[in-house]
C-alpha cells in the first residue's frame, strides 16, 4: 500500500512538472506576450524597460528557472488587471466555486445514485425508460445553453429565480443543478451498468441461494461491489467540478476562478491566466492522487498488491 | 445408501425464457426423483438446460426473461411452486442449498471468508455473530481447511482454487440442508483437485446424510460418486437408471454417444469420438425427438412424434422409438 | 489505478448501455438520428447553396423577427433573425460548415495521433510503450476545460488554435483504449505468420494490426463528435473560439444572450442544433458500436 501511494504521489509530481514546462512554453511560443501586455504603451523604449524588468531578454532555461523558483515561492507574479499578485487575487476566488462545487456534488449524489440502483433492479421498467432518456440528453447538451435555458424558464418566463450573482440559496440553485446536470447522466448510467453487472454475477447468485433476504442482497452485497467501481467516477467527478465549473460561472457570472480564468483570458492577463492554470491544474492532481488512494483502500484486492 | 423415501419429485416440470428469437424451452417436461441420501448425477451437453432445472427448484430463475410455467416440485411433501418468496428464502440455504461452478465468483471480493462463511448461519439458525463466527470455524475444518481461524479473516482472491471451492462448500452446508445441488462444482477445478473435492462432498454426504443432484457433463464424475443418473438433451431427460446400469446397459442413442465420446486411457489419440451435428437452436425446436438430427439410428417416426417413457427395467427409464 | 486505467474501466462500463430500443428503427439503424446526421453533414458542406440569406452581412432594418410560426414572423425568415439582422437560418447552416469542419478535422488528426502512437506503443512495447504511455498519461491527468481556455488565451482565438488545442486535448483517449484492442490483437497467429513472411515491423503495424483496430477507432470517432462539437461550441460562446463574424452555433447563442431577456429565438435555436446533431451522434455511434465491434455487444 505505501509502495502504491509512493509511485501515485511521484506521478502526480512528473505530471505537474511537465505541466508547468507547457505552460510556460506556450507562454514563449504564443509571441512576445509582452507586446500584448504593452500593447497601452506606445513608446518601443518603455517596451525595452519592460522587458527587462520582467527578465525577459534572458536565456529560456534562466527564465524557466525563475519561473519556478518563483512558484515555489508563493511568487506567481502579479495580475496586470488587478494589480495584485495573482496568488491573492485567485485565493479570493476559490472559496465560491468549492461552494457551486459541493453544492453540485450534493445534487449529483442525491439523484443519481438513487436513480441508478432503481433502474437496476427495475431494469426495462418505465422507471429506466426515463432514466435513460434523461441520461443521454445530459451527455448531449451544453452545459452553458442548458443555464440559458434554465435562465430562460425560471428567471424570465416564470421570475422564481434570479439571474445571476452569488449569496442567497436561490442564486445558487440554478448554477448547481446546471453544472451537476452532465455528472448526473454520467453517474446514474454508470450506477445503473455497475448494478446490472454485480447483480449477475455468481456472488449475487450465491447470497439468495444462501437465503439472504433481497434488500439485503442489493445494499450489502451488490451495492458495495458497485460502490467499488462507481468511486472510480465519484473520484473523477470530485476531481473535475471545480475544473469545469468554468462554463456555467460564466452562464450565471458566478465569481469563481473558472470566471476569473476567463476573464484573465479575454484580457491577456498573462500572469493570472498562468496562475490560474497552474493552480486549478495542481489541485485536480492532488485531488486525483487523493481518490485514487481513498480507492485502493476500498478495494482489498488493490491494497494487497 | 437411501432409506427409500423419496425427498425431491419433480413432475414434468417447464420453465420457459423469452427472448427476442422466440421462446427458448430451456426444461421441457423434466420430471426427476431423488430419495434421501441418494446422489443423482444429471449430465447432458452446455446448454441442455440441466442448470435452469437446478435454479427452476431453487426458484432463481433470472427474471423477467424466465418462469416457470408448469409443473410441480413437490420437497419434502410440499409443493415448492406454490410458495411464496418469504417462505422460499427460509427454505434456500436451510433446507436446500446450492454450489455453483466457478468458485472464485461464487465468493464475494470485498468481504472476509469468516463473514461469508458466517452468513447463513446468522441468517438462518438465528444465531449471534461470535456464535456464528464460531461454527463457521468448524465448518472450515469440517472441508479440511487448514489453520481456518486465520483464513477466516481473508479475502477470497488470497485463496486458491481448491480452497475456495472447499469454502464454499462450507458456507453451504452450514445450515445443513436436507439437499445439495451441485452445478458442475468441479468443471473449474484441475483433475486432482477435482478428485479431492468429490471424496470429501461424499465423505460429509456420508456423515450428514444429505441428499444431492450433482450436475456435470463429465462421466468421471458421475462414476465415482453418484447412485442414479439421468441424462438430458435439449431440456427434457431422455434416459435415466441407477449408476452401474446405465454403463453397463445404456440403451438411448445420445446416451451411447456421449459415453463413447469420452477418451478412455490407452486409446488411439487419433480417433476421438465426436458426435455429429451441433446441439439444437433452442428457440426452433423440430417435432418429434429432438436428437433425430443427430442419431446414427433415426426413424422415421422418430422425426414426427416424441417418444413416450418406457421402463426397461426397475428403475432404468428411456424416451426412444427404438427401445419401446 | 492511474487515470489512463480510470478512462479505459470507465469507457469499459459505459459502453455496456445501449438505448436503440427506444428509438424507432429500420434493421437496427436508428432512422431520425442519420436523417439529421445527413441534413447536418449536407448543410455543411453545401451550406453556400442551401442558405437562402447572407449569414454575415448585417441588416439593420430587420432586426430581432421572430420564427415564422410566432406573432410578427414571415416565411422570408423562417427561423426569425437576430440582434443584427441577419438570418437565423443561414447562420445555422453556415454555423454547421464550421462544426463539421472543426469537428472533422479534429477527429482526423486526434484519431491519427492516438492510432500511432497505439500502434507503436502496443505493438513495439519495452521502453517505447512505457515512455509513450507516461506520456498519454500525463494529457490525460490534465483538465481539459481549463486547460483549453488556458491555451486560447495564450495563443489567441483562431479556428487553427482551436482545431489544435481540442486535439491536444482529445488525442489522448484514442491512445490509450486502441493501444488495448493492439495488445490484444499482437497475440493473433496472422501476426505470427507475417513475422515468419518476414515483413517488417512497421509493415506488420499498419499493414496487418491496422485494419483490425479500425472499427474501433470509427466508434470511438463517432462517439467523440459530439464531444468536439459541445468543446468548439463551449470555447466560441466565450469568446475563445471562432472569431466573429463567422457563424460559429456557440457565438451565435452568445450574441443571442443580449436578447434573451425580450427574444428567446437567438439563444435558443442553435442550441436546439447542437443537442439535435450532439445526440445523434451518440445515438448513431451507439447503433455504429454494435454492429462493428462484436466486444462491445451488450449482451
Amino acid at each position: 500500500m505505501q509502495r502504491y501511494v509512493l509511485k501515485r504521489v511521484a506521478q502526480g509530481i512528473i505530471v505537474l512538472f511537465v505541466v508547468t514546462i507547457i505552460i510556460f512554453v506556450l507562454g514563449q511560443l504564443s509571441g512576445a506576450p509582452v507586446d500584448l501586455m504593452t500593447r497601452h504603451f506606445s513608446t518601443p523604449e518603455v517596451s525595452e524597460q519592460l522587458r527587462e524588468r520582467w527578465g525577459l531578454d534572458e536565456s529560456l532555461p534562466v527564465q524557466y528557472w525563475r519561473f519556478i523558483s518563483g512558484i515555489a515561492r508563493g511568487d506567481f507574479g502579479e495580475s496586470v488587471r488587478y494589480g495584485q499578485p495573482a496568488l491573492e487575487v485567485w485565493l479570493t476566488y476559490l472559496p465560491n466555486t468549492l461552494i457551486l462545487a459541493t453544492a453540485a456534488m450534493s445534487i449529483v449524489l442525491i439523484i443519481s445514485i438513487p436513480t441508478g440502483i432503481l433502474s437496476a433492479i427495475r431494469v426495462g421498467g418505465w422507471f429506466d425508460k426515463f432514466a435513460k432518456i434523461f441520461a443521454i440528453m445530459g451527455q448531449s447538451m451544453p452545459e452553458y445553453w442548458l443555464g440559458l435555458m434554465l435562465i430562460l424558464a425560471f428567471s424570465i418566463h416564470l421570475g422564481w429565480l434570479p439571474t445571476s450573482g452569488m449569496g442567497t440559496f436561490q442564486q445558487l440553485l440554478m448554477p448547481a443543478f446546471t453544472l451537476s446536470y452532465y455528472f448526473i447522466a454520467s453517474l446514474t448510467r454508470l450506477t445503473r451498468s455497475t448494478m446490472l453487472d454485480v447483480l449477475d454475477s455468481d456472488y449475487i447468485k450465491m447470497a439468495r441461494i444462501k437465503g439472504v433476504p433481497e434488500n439485503l442482497v442489493i445494499v450489502k452485497h451488490a451495492f458495495k461491489n458497485a460502490l467499488v467501481s462507481i468511486l472510480s467516477l465519484l473520484g473523477v467527478m470530485i476531481i473535475s467540478l471545480p475544473t469545469t465549473s468554468v462554463i456555467t460561472e460564466v452562464v450565471f457570472r458566478w465569481p469563481g476562478i473558472g470566471r476569473l480564468l476567463v476573464n484573465a483570458a479575454l484580457e491577456r492577463d498573462f500572469p493570472l491566466v498562468r496562475t490560474c492554470f497552474l493552480l486549478i491544474s495542481v489541485g485536480y492532481i492532488v485531488a486525483s492522487i487523493v481518490a485514487d488512494i481513498l480507492y485502493a483502500y476500498v478495494d482489498p484486492r488493490i491494497r494487497y498488491k | 445408501m437411501s432409506s427409500g423415501n423419496i425427498l425431491l419429485d419433480v413432475k414434468d416440470l417447464k420453465t420457459y425464457f423469452s427472448t427476442r428469437r422466440g421462446v427458448v424451452k430451456a426444461v421441457d417436461g423434466v420430471s426427476l426423483c431423488l430419495k434421501e441420501r441418494e446422489i443423482l448425477g444429471l449430465v447432458g451437453e452446455s446448454g441442455c438446460g440441466k442448470s435452469i432445472t437446478c435454479f427452476s427448484i431453487v426458484r432463481l430463475v433470472p427474471q423477467p426473461a424466465g418462469r416457470i410455467i408448469a409443473g410441480e416440485i413437490i420437497f419434502d411433501g410440499e409443493d415448492l411452486l406454490k410458495k411464496n418468496e418469504r417462505e422460499m428464502r427460509a427454505i434456500r440455504g436451510r433446507r436446500i442449498s446450492m454450489i455453483l461452478q466457478d468458485p472464485l465468483t461464487s465468493l464475494n471480493p470485498l468481504f472476509t471468508i469468516g463473514n461469508q462463511t458466517a452468513e447463513p448461519i446468522i441468517i438462518h439458525r438465528k444465531l449471534g455473530k461470535n456464535t456464528a463466527l464460531e461454527k463457521a470455524r468448524e465448518m472450515l475444518k469440517l472441508v479440511n481447511i487448514p489453520s481456518p481461524e486465520v483464513r477466516m479473516k481473508e479475502y477470497p482472491h488470497q485463496m486458491s482454487g481448491g480452497m475456495r471451492q472447499r469454502i464454499v462448500g462450507a458456507m453451504v452446508l452450514s445450515c445443513q440442508p436436507q439437499l445439495l445441488i451441485a452445478d458442475e462444482p468441479t468443471t473449474s477445478l484441475d483433475v486432482t483437485t477435482q478428485a479431492q473435492f468429490l471424496k470429501l462432498l461424499k465423505d460429509i454426504q456420508q456423515q450428514s446424510n444429505f441428499s444431492m443432484i450433482l450436475v456435470t457433463h463429465d462421466f468421471g464424475v458421475i462414476a465415482r460418486i453418484c447412485d442414479r443418473v439421468a441424462v438430458m438433451y435439449a431440456g427434457k431427460i431422455v434416459e435415466s437408471a441407477e449408476t452401474r446400469e446405465l454403463f453397463n446397459n445404456a440403451t438411448h442413442p445420445y446416451t451411447f454417444a456421449l459415453m463413447k465420446s469420452l477418451p478412455n486411457m490407452g486409446d488411439r489419440l487419433d480417433k476421438l469420438y465426436t458426435i455429429e451435428g451441433q446441439p439444437p437452436e433452442m428457440h426452433a425446436l423440430p417435432p418429434g425427438c429432438s436428437f433425430a438430427p443427430r442419431c446414427p439410428e433415426v426413424k422415421e417416426i422418430c422425426k414426427q412424434k416424441y417418444p413416450p417413457l418406457s421402463v426397461l427395467k426397475d428403475g432404468h427409464y428411456v424416451n426412444c422409438w427404438l427401445r419401446t | 489505478m492511474n487515470p489512463s486505467q480510470r478512462v479505459a474501466d470507465i469507457f469499459k462500463r459505459l459502453r455496456r448501455i445501449s438505448i436503440r430500443k427506444a428509438i424507432p428503427t429500420i434493421k437496427g439503424l436508428p432512422i431520425i438520428p442519420a436523417v439529421i446526421l445527413l441534413v447536418f453533414v449536407i448543410c455543411g458542406l453545401f451550406g453556400k447553396w442551401i442558405a437562402p440569406h447572407d449569414p454575415v452581412k448585417i441588416n439593420l432594418d430587420d432586426t430581432l423577427i421572430p420564427p415564422f410560426w410566432q406573432e410578427g414572423g414571415s416565411t422570408k425568415y423562417i427561423l426569425g433573425t437576430d440582434g443584427m439582422g441577419r438570418d437565423m437560418l443561414s447562420r445555422l447552416i453556415f454555423g454547421a460548415n464550421v462544426s463539421l469542419q472543426v469537428g472533422f478535422t479534429v477527429i482526423v488528426f486526434s484519431g491519427f495521433l492516438g492510432t500511432v502512437v497505439a500502434l507503436l506503443s502496443g505493438y513495439l512495447g519495452g521502453w517505447v510503450d512505457i515512455i509513450l504511455m507516461r506520456v498519454v498519461d500525463i494529457f490525460l491527468s490534465l483538465p481539459a476545460i481549463v486547460f483549453s481556455i488556458a491555451l486560447a488565451a495564450l495563443m489567441g482565438p483562431s479556428k487553427k488554435n482551436l482545431i489544435f488545442i481540442l486535439v491536444l486535448v482529445m488525442w489522448s483517449p484514442y491512445a490509450r483504449i486502441l493501444r488495448g484492442a493492439v495488445l490484444r490483437i499482437k497475440n493473433d497467429d496472422f501476426v505470427d505468420l507475417a513475422i515468419v513472411a518476414g515483413a517488417s515491423k512497421a509493415r506488420i503495424m499498419f499493414r496487418h494490426i491496422f485494419p483490425n483496430i479500425f472499427n474501433t477507432l470509427v466508434v470511438l470517432a463517432t462517439l467523440q463528435l459530439g464531444q468536439v462539437i459541445i468543446a468548439e461550441s463551449s470555447l466560441s460562446y466565450m469568446g475563445l473560439g471562432v472569431p466573429p463574424p463567422e457563424p460559429a452555433w456557440g457565438t451565435m447563442i452568445f450574441d443571442g444572450t443580449k436578447q434573451l431577456l425580450m427574444h428567446w429565438w437567438p439563444a435558443t435555436i442553435p442550441g436546439l442544433a447542437i443537442v439535435l446533431v450532439v445526440l445523434s451522434g451518440n445515438l448513431f455511434g451507439d447503433w455504429l458500436r454494435v454492429r462493428l465491434d462484436p466486444k462491445f455487444r451488450q449482451l
